[in-house]
């Protein structure tokens, strides 16, 4: 039987692998755009600089790129899914504290991507400036103008456009490989670089080369994003168009080695691109319209990618609930307006700020390195606990990426001051709300107590048929947090007979249980009381967006077409005036009490919290439940009571008997 | 005593997967459709067992009875008002 996975087959079909290519290589595949320019810059052109940057190119697509995630990072699927959360999920429970390192690698993916989209576009764009006669066309509002477009249409989903995502990288990728083969031809020479001594000798001999590393990571940021999007196309898929998508891209940055050695020695670029200093003149204008629609698709994957990682995080409560929407029927497909109004502000800002791809090239990769940390500390429990290697291997593989990563890291701190401490700065904002919402609903939840249901169910019962008390609704449900069938939230039992109590004929108490795994949807039901008290657990994996009326309803459904359970409940029919069943659901919110003193961390977590709750979707709606139907209750969450009062009663004050 | 025909009506609803019937009311007009609910009665005051039958049309089997804004969907059949009740799936017949 073929295994769906994420909707697509992960059977391997020439129509797979085309899809593969055009939604996984986006970034890794724009990255000759400007590796090169990046390693050269305005450096006087040697054969230890160009050499030496092509060998560390190779090594590192070879050992971060093909090793780690290619080969390693890929079999941690977790039911065909990847990315930083879906590997944390398959972790965290060897580990209390793995939460730490997962918020700030997904806060620094998220941030690093702000400068995916607008890297490439510009590179792309100033291309236009190589045509003689275009030699000072202001690239910035042509940039923006291109990335407003984009985040545009993104309410309206890719499923139309996205069938030519594929080819148009089939072509990306062939002419990556004609360009290169070219000059290759003319410096062959070149092959030579694959060489790592030469890798080594740039190292430790080229002045700066280390730091010159920063440039050459470049070349591999994408890597991190190809484990993101594991679950559109599946292992296979993937790992077989990496070797022609490698080729390809050895092939194309070999080639602009090789234009670059035939400029001279000691000659400068002179503000070239060399990736389009190799293309012939007649070609310049076709390939720049390549060039900007690969651009354009490596940012579609980006900002698609960014839509999954908030929705992971918000189903994982590390985000604040906000609208997510769903442009097609395609599944996994979904669409976040404040993310996207969020990237396209902080994308605007970066051209805006850096005006070019030079610039931005200095602030670029810095955030990345400590993403591809993190994937490589949680990669390795995976390999230990999970896939159960051998331990001094697993210690060893640790050690060899966490010396790579940390060495990038190094060379990209020197990015810091010309525009890295951006990067670093979006990040520190996305890892205060990470971990506020995170810790924040911790606090919270320490102070929900449950309470054994069976010591209520005769009261309840009691209250059904009670006669005397109006009736709330036919079929009244909460939603409960509890996991154990017996265990409720002391404030639903509260809800239900405080005040006035709430008279229903059947009451339900629905736990949305997230699970470990992407795509789960299934339910249980358990009737405590026949016909009376129905506890429904539903299971929703984390990728899903949790739509509870939806599948109470559906739940519903089947329990009555398969006469499990009768709709109409009370033995003389309904009220006197109708028959009709109602469904009313109750949502509990807590609300920071005012009588609260904080210590200064609880205090600015907690606030965050709620002031981050109230800026997101409120729980009705995050829960997916109609408004007409829902009764919200408040209740006051007191962390930490005011206990000096110092209130003097006035002497004369008395109260007469 | 007399046998509650409810009783017999409800154990044949619960016993066969398909719930389509033909009822036939005492004064003559025949309904087509699905049980997709009762009210049961009160037998501590000699009620019938049930004393309702909620009936809807095939295509809102898979409802909960009412529409979006709340309305009923099929109609409410008093038990003493059925004359017979024809069961699809087994051609049975119920005759009050």
């Amino acid at each position: 039987m073929e295994k769906l996975v994420n909707g697509s087959k992960s059977k391997i079909t020439a129509a797979s692998l085309l899809v593969a290519l055009g939604i996984i290589y986006g970034d890794i595949g724009t990255s000759p755009l400007y590796v090169l320019k990046a390693i050269i810059g305005d450096r006087p052109i040697s054969e230890t600089l160009v050499y030496g940057g092509i060998s560390c190119v190779f090594w590192t697509i070879t050992f971060q790129t093909t090793f780690k995630y290619i080969y390693l990072t890929l079999k941690a699927d977790n039911n065909g899914e990847g990315g930083i959360f879906s590997l944390y999920a398959l972790v965290r429970r060897y580990g209390k504290y793995l939460v730490i390192p997962t918020i700030i690698g997904a806060s620094t993916l998220l941030a690093d991507g702000i400068i995916t989209p607008p890297i490439s576009v510009a590179s792309a764009v100033e291309g236009l400036t190589s045509i003689s006669g275009l030699e000072h066309l202001p690239a910035v509002p042509i940039v923006i103008f291109i990335i407003s477009g984009l985040f545009f249409f993104q309410r309206f989903g890719t499923h139309k456009v996205g069938t030519i995502f594929g080819p148009a990288m089939l072509v990306w990728f062939s002419m990556l490989f004609i360009l290169g083969i070219i000059q290759i031809s003319t410096h062959p020479q070149i092959i030579k670089a694959l060489n790592p001594v030469y890798a080594f000798n740039f190292l430790s001999q080229y002045p700066k080369g280390f730091i010159l590393l920063g440039a050459v990571f470049l070349a591999t940021t994408g890597a991190e994003a190809l484990y993101s999007d594991l679950g559109h196309c599946g292992r296979k898929n993937i790992r077989i168009t990496w070797g022609f998508v490698k080729i390809c891209l050895l092939i194309n940055y070999m080639g602009q080695a090789a234009w670059i050695m035939n400029l001279g020695e000691n000659n400068f670029l002179a503000g070239v691109n060399p990736f389009y200093g190799i293309m012939p003149d007649w070609f310049l204008i076709p390939g720049i319209i390549i060039a900007t629609s690969a651009a354009i698709i490596a940012s579609q994957a980006l900002i698609s990618g960014s839509y999954t990682l908030i929705n992971e995080a918000m189903n994982m409560n590390f985000w604040p609930r906000v609208a997510v929407r769903q442009p097609s029927e395609i599944k996994g497909q979904i669409y976040i307006p404040s993310v996207n109004i969020m990237l396209w502000a902080g994308c605007v800002l970066i051209v805006l700020y850096f005006k070019n791809s030079s610039n931005m090239e200095a602030a670029y990769g810095l955030a990345i390195t400590i993403t591809m940390m993190v994937t490589t500390y949680l990669l390795s429990f995976f390999l230990f606990f999970k896939l159960r290697w051998n331990k001094v291997l697993v210690i060893f593989l640790l050690l060899l990426f966490a010396s790579i990563e940390i060495a990038f890291f190094i060379a990209n701190i020197q990015k810091f001051p010309e525009g890295g401490y951006i990067t670093l700065f979006i990040s520190a904002i996305y890892i205060f709300i990470m971990y506020s919402v995170y810790s924040g609903r911790k606090i919270s939840n320490r102070f929900t107590k449950y309470t054994d249901l069976g010591k209520y169910v005769n009261t309840i019962k009691e209250l059904s048929i009670d006669d005397s008390i109006p009736k709330f609704s036919t079929h009244l449900i909460y939603l409960t947090k509890a996991n154990n069938r017996h265990e409720i939230e002391e404030k639903i039992i509260k809800s239900i007979f405080s005040k006035n109590p709430k008279r229903a004929d059947v009451y339900w108490f629905v736990h949305i249980h997230r699970t470990n795994e992407p795509y789960t949807l299934s339910y249980d039901v358990s009737e405590l009381v026949d016909d009376k008290i129905i506890k429904v657990t539903v299971n929703v994996g984390f990728r899903v967006h949790p739509r509870t009326e939806l599948y109470f309803k559906k739940i519903v459904q089947e329990l009555v077409a398969n006469k499990e359970l009768n709709l109409h409940v009370r033995p003389d029919g309904s009220t006197k005036y109708n028959s009709e069943p109602d469904f009313k659901f109750v949502v509990i919110e807590k609300f920071l009490s005012v009588e609260n003193e904080f210590k200064l961390r609880d205090g600015v977590l907690l606030n965050t919290y709620f002031m981050l709750k109230q800026l997101g979707l409120s729980d009705e709606k995050a829960f997916g439940l109609d408004k007409s139907d829902v009764v919200v209750e408040q209740i006051p969450l007191v962390y930490q009571p005011v206990l000096k009062v110092e209130l003097k009663r006035e002497e004369k004050s008395k109260i007469s008997c | 005593m007399k046998i509650d025909l409810s009783k017999v009506l409800y154990d044949k609803y619960i016993k066969l997967p398909d719930s389509s019937v033909t009822i036939i009311l005492i004064n003559g007009e025949i309904i087509n459709g699905i049980i997709l609910s009762y009210f049961k009665g009160n037998t501590n005051k000699g009620e019938n067992y049930i004393v309702k039958w909620h009936i809807v049309d095939q295509k809102d089997k898979m409802s909960f009875g009412i529409d979006a804004f709340g309305f009923l969907k099929g109609i409410i059949i008093n038990t003493n008002e059925i004359a017979s009740v024809l069961f699809t799936e087994d051609n049975s017949k119920i005759e009050f």
